[in-house]
């Protein structure tokens, strides 16, 4: 019944956030009598999130397409934007800066509702010493959030029924490739797993870490190895000298030893925008010949590799387009495969 | 007088033209009269880069609107175009900084699009200090000699940092081989002139040693062919570096042929009149090209409200316009309190006031304040600060506004995309972002992927078998070939090293100099009777102090002009006569040291003259010599110190011959380049190599040669300081400089 209403609300969110806009407008225009939106959604993304022409961008997407003709019936009523700094410091400055200041910033005039988008469910760890200014109306949705973290998270901050979860499972795709290994290297039972953090295992809870885990035989088959072993230094601080595009080229040559040496012959990767720097490695350059998975991240031409891809951009725009019509909005709302929102390019007939 | 009159002339012309075709600037509403602060910005660039640029410059102008949209007194942008390839700009710069009375005043400058044009503006706009933003000029050579003026703004990173790039990403893809065309102008000469430097830096060889020049309709089939059989099967990247981008797709078409060799393809083919044109992508590969800031979302923002990535200059655009309303603010609010590293600003020369330019600096010559982005809401929070007196954290589309510091107008943090034909809906496919330093979303130029070493010589410990003799004298040759006042930098390296020489024990009857010796009465030379290779130590390092005047004392044993190649020989050789007077007089005993200081050809190194010299030195003659004097036993040793292009050439020449060292300022392939640049004089006034080598015998005229490289190869930028035939010299851990150099002082 929960996947019918989904489906349902879907098809209506595809109809509304159509990707086909007949003339895109800048977010901040204003309306013609100038008195500025009642409402505004604001996203939060970490430094070096953007630009990785897969999850962050495609949220971003998102955000615009809430602007675009016909999305909303007034899009003058919403305002959107969003914080994206080079540093964890501007960051938290903005947010700061974002809490206190609840009114529109053209016209001075307060709004009535306020979303702030958390991008990445670390994220949440901001909001310990922020979250007692986010005022009466403003409401929290968090992305790539199980049902039951975001349940501990309305708690622990007290947020009640203004904090929600959205989130898109990629669990059919992760089953796919386990299968298509499987098939292609039957005495393969182990698959390293190159992530941002250490401590993100709850971006995977609901769907890539256990799928893998229980079609490769246990947790034991799972390699994870983190770029960073805090997320709260976030990717700056990586185990390399190097920047994390760098260190993501550099694992992937590390992986074509491995491959040299017959220790494996797969990789699933889920680095963000360092996702580009594994692509680099396997530009145009058929010797290297391990097979790569990458989340979340769009195919790229002249790299051959598997990709999974998750339109986080529309799920956000179909969430917010209903939150804006003041419809109650659920405590968690997932996606995935089975209504269109997970593709990927892994092979199904092995 | 005349030249006055023709400019005048050319300005009625040009003001007729405006007037006649009624040129109207381009429409934005006029507000009725209010309290509104307008700035005329006249933008500079061509017709097709001016509509290229139309959705950047109208969201910054939305954005800047928005931004003020509670203030009584908004600063709005009132911009004028002028077409870059149809106007006289030197007319138009003349016009722009000398309005007829009730004219609108220019209050700043977007542009010139092209880095060969925006010298004609830049001339005129020194005398008012007006700021001239460029977005997209990154000439190397432009931005370092504006690099000291405080009204040239510099939007994107030299071309430095896009050749190294281009040749690094090349590298990465499997690359073996590398060879370059491009355009003989100011941005294509940036290329040429760094090709070989990063080449040799990631150790990747080039197919063909020389770039060639490129030119509309060439046959380039004879050399991809030499490209393609040097390379034998490998891949060969081709360096595409042309300023006209509809050169692009016919040199990409002429590259069919040649299976082997992909094309990448530097910034000025990143237009809308090329990506939209060319339809064949199959022999199109790999394009670099700067954008706006993707951590900061500029270029995704920019894609969801257009539907395509910003064109070249975009993101720079619009981080110019911002800076310009917010630094009007910035003056509106602090009058001439303007301060910059905690100083106040003050000029000492015409025109004393404090300008816009430098509200600009002072803007973004702060760290500290409250964080700012490029968009509306981000910008409300820049002029809410800034109108309060408090300071800011500049960011805009292309990043933090980071700008070099001391005169902060040249951005330091450009971001670059490499990017490929896609074959999907959106042509232009990014592959990866790059910048100079490096973040957590972009791989950092400077330790391009896994390469964490500069590149270095390597030589061996392995003494030589020779029976030298004591030094029984030490004799010199200086020679400078350069006769023009820009390149003032040789006969003053020339001179300078005279007077080490004489600091180091040489008498003058041991030292023959050959100079043109013409500098000292140029009319441009603001320091009569003086010749100078350091700048003194004023507040801004070129204050009217100069150094130790180096002429003083010289005696100039020849003027350049009054020998012929043929002559250097009999010089060397001790054939006096009366047309040769001064020459050494070297036996067995002898330290000969050779400096040579000039210009350079990638044929044969050493050009004799200036830089359009017709003729070089030769190779074949300078072995000549060296041979002829080692048969008469007429030296114990010598020391050959090369500073020109392609200088290496010499020393491969001279290899094999004994007890003779040749140490060069660039490698045979490569250009060398100019330092200390005197804005006072309008000219260079020394090369690195030769100051290097300076400091490094006044500190310790004992200095190993191999320490002398590493102090030379350090700090000489841009090309590969070389040592050739030290396996017949001797060992350059062990031997040392005072064989030539005694220090008597």
């Amino acid at each position: 019944m929960r996947k019918t209403l989904y489906i349902a609300a879907m098809l209506l969110m595809v109809l509304s956030c159509s990707k086909q806009p007949a003339q895109p407008q800048q977010p901040e225009q204003p309306a013609a009598e100038a008195t500025g939106a009642p409402m505004q959604v604001m996203a939060l993304f970490g430094p070096g999130q953007l630009g990785d022409n897969g999850y962050a961008d495609s949220v971003m997407s998102g955000l615009y397409s809430l602007k675009r003709e016909g999305t909303l019936p007034d899009a003058d009523s919403l305002d959107v934007r969003f914080i994206s700094a080079d540093t964890y410091t501007e960051t938290n400055n903005q947010l700061a800066s974002w809490l206190k200041n609840s009114s529109n910033p053209f016209y001075g005039k307060p709004y009535k509702r306020r979303l702030v988008v958390i991008t990445e469910p670390y994220m949440l760890e901001w909001f310990d010493e922020l979250y007692a200014q986010l005022g009466d109306t403003d409401e929290v949705l968090v992305l790539k959030m199980n049902e039951d973290d975001v349940r501990i998270a309305a708690e622990d901050y007290v947020l009640g029924e203004r904090i929600h979860g959205l989130n898109i499972s990629a669990a059919a795709s992760a089953r796919a490739f386990c299968r298509y290994m499987k098939a292609e290297k039957p005495d393969e039972h182990t698959l390293p797993f190159f992530r941002l953090y250490s401590e993100d295992i709850v971006t995977y809870r609901d769907s890539l870490y256990e799928v893998f885990s229980r079609e490769l035989g246990g947790e034991d088959a799972i390699y994870l190895t983190p770029l960073s072993t805090d997320a709260s230094e976030g990717i700056f601080s990586t185990t390399f000298e190097t920047t994390a595009l760098e260190s993501a080229f550099q694992w992937a040559n590390m992986m074509q030893n491995a491959f040299n040496y017959a220790l494996n012959s797969f990789a699933v990767v889920d680095l963000g925008a360092a996702n580009a720097g594994w692509d680099y490695f396997l530009l145009d350059a058929p010797e290297k010949t391990f097979t790569s998975l990458l989340m979340d991240a769009r195919q790229m031409s002249l790299a051959s590799r598997f990709f999974i891809t998750r339109d986080f951009g529309k799920a956000l725009c179909g969430w917010c387009v209903r939150w804006a019509r003041g419809e109650q909005m659920p405590l968690m709302e997932e996606h995935g495969a089975w209504d269109g929102y997970c593709t990927d390019n892994i092979p199904r007939n092995q | 007088m005349k030249r006055t009159k023709i400019v005048i002339l050319l300005f009625l012309i040009v003001s007729l033209g405006v007037l006649s075709c009624s040129k109207t600037p381009d429409p934005l509403p006029v507000e009725p009269a209010g309290k509104e602060v307008v700035l005329n910005v006249d933008v500079i660039a061509p017709q097709a880069i001016k509509e290229q640029w139309t959705e950047s410059i109208g969201l910054a102008q939305k954005a800047i609107a928005l931004a003020q949209n509670r203030v009584d007194n908004p600063v709005r942008l009132n911009l004028r175009y002028h077409n870059e390839e149809t106007e006289d700009l030197d007319a138009l710069g003349y016009a722009l900084t000398h309005p007829e009375e009730g004219a609108d005043t220019c209050h700043a400058v977007v542009g010139p699009y092209y880095s060969y044009n925006a010298q004609h503006i830049l001339r005129y706009a020194r005398e008012d200090r007006l700021p001239v933003l460029m977005p997209t000029c990154t000439s190397v050579e432009l931005q370092r000699i504006y690099a000291q003026e405080t009204y040239a703004w510099f939007f994107t990173e030299s071309d430095i940092t896009q050749c190294e790039i281009m040749i690094g990403a090349a590298r990465a893809v499997g690359a073996t081989d590398v060879a370059m065309v491009y355009s003989n102008d100011t941005y294509g000469q940036s290329f040429k002139d760094w090709f070989a430097f990063y080449a040799t830096e990631q150790e990747i060889h080039m197919a063909v040693e020389a770039p060639l020049t490129y030119a509309k309709g060439q046959d380039l089939r004879p050399f991809l062919q030499e490209a393609s059989e040097a390379a034998q099967g490998e891949k060969v990247f081709l360096l595409i570096a042309l300023s006209d981008a509809s050169l692009y797709e016919e040199v990409c078409r002429q590259l069919v042929d040649f299976p082997h060799i992909y094309p990448i393809c530097a910034d000025d083919c990143y237009e809308s009149r090329f990506i939209n044109s060319w339809d064949d992508r199959h022999t199109f590969y790999l394009g670099v090209t700067p954008v706006g800031s993707m951590n900061l979302g500029y270029p995704q923002s920019y894609k969801e409200l257009y539907g395509r990535l910003p064109y070249r200059g975009e993101a720079q655009v619009y981080d110019a316009l911002c800076l310009l309303a917010l630094g009007k603010t910035h003056q509106m609010v602090n009058g001439d309190r303007c301060i910059i590293d905690g100083k106040q600003v003050e000029y000492l020369q015409s025109p004393y006031t404090i300008g816009l330019t430098d509200h600009m600096r002072s803007l973004v010559a702060s760290t500290e304040g409250e964080a700012t982005q490029w968009d509306a809401a981000g910008l409300t929070t820049a002029f809410t600060q800034i109108r309060a007196g408090k300071p800011v954290s500049l960011s805009g589309a292309t990043g933090h506004l980071t700008f070099a510091q001391g005169n902060y107008t040249s951005i330091l943090n450009t971001t670059y995309m490499l990017w490929s034909m896609g074959d999907g809906a959106d042509k232009v496919e990014p592959v990866c972002y790059l910048s100079a330093a490096g973040s957590n979303t972009e791989a950092s130029v400077t330790a391009m992927w896994e390469r964490d070493k500069q590149w270095e010589q390597v030589f061996s410990d392995t003494p030589v078998d020779h029976d030298l003799g004591p030094i029984t004298s030490r004799w010199a040759v200086v020679l400078s070939p350069s006769t023009t006042w820009s390149n003032y930098r040789h006969q003053a390296d020339a001179f300078a090293m005279y007077q080490l020489l004489r600091r180091s024990g040489y008498e003058d009857d041991h030292i023959v100099l050959i100079v043109e010796d013409n500098l000292y009465d140029n009319p441009r030379n603001i320091y009569p009777g003086q010749i100078f290779v350091e700048r003194g130590g004023g507040a801004d390092g070129d204050a009217g102090i100069m150094g130790e005047d180096v002429r003083k004392g010289a005696v100039v044993d020849y003027h350049f002009t009054d020998l012929r190649p043929e002559d250097v020989a009999g010089i060397m050789t001790g054939q006096v006569s009366e047309r040769l007077p001064q020459v050494i007089y070297p036996d067995e005993g002898s330290n000969i040291f050779f400096f040579w200081s000039g210009h350079g050809g990638d044929k044969e190194g050493p050009l004799w003259g200036d830089e359009d010299a017709r003729e070089y030195f030769g190779k074949q003659r300078i072995k000549d010599i060296v041979t002829a004097l080692h048969e008469q036993n007429k030296y114990r040793r010598m020391f050959f110190a090369i500073e020109t292009c392609y200088s290496g050439r010499w020393g491969e020449a001279l290899r094999g011959i004994p007890d003779v060292l040749v140490l060069t300022a660039a490698n045979p392939y490569e250009s060398s380049k100019a330092d200390v640049h005197s804005r006072e004089l309008g000219v260079y006034l020394s090369n690195a190599f030769a100051r290097t080598f300076r400091d490094c015998i006044v500190a310790d005229n004992r200095i190993t040669i191999y320490d002398l490289y590493k102090e030379l190869a350090s700090t000489t930028n841009g090309s590969h300081v070389s040592i050739y035939n030290h396996a017949q010299y001797g060992s350059v851990y062990t031997e040392n400089m005072e064989d030539y150099f005694l220090w008597r002082e």
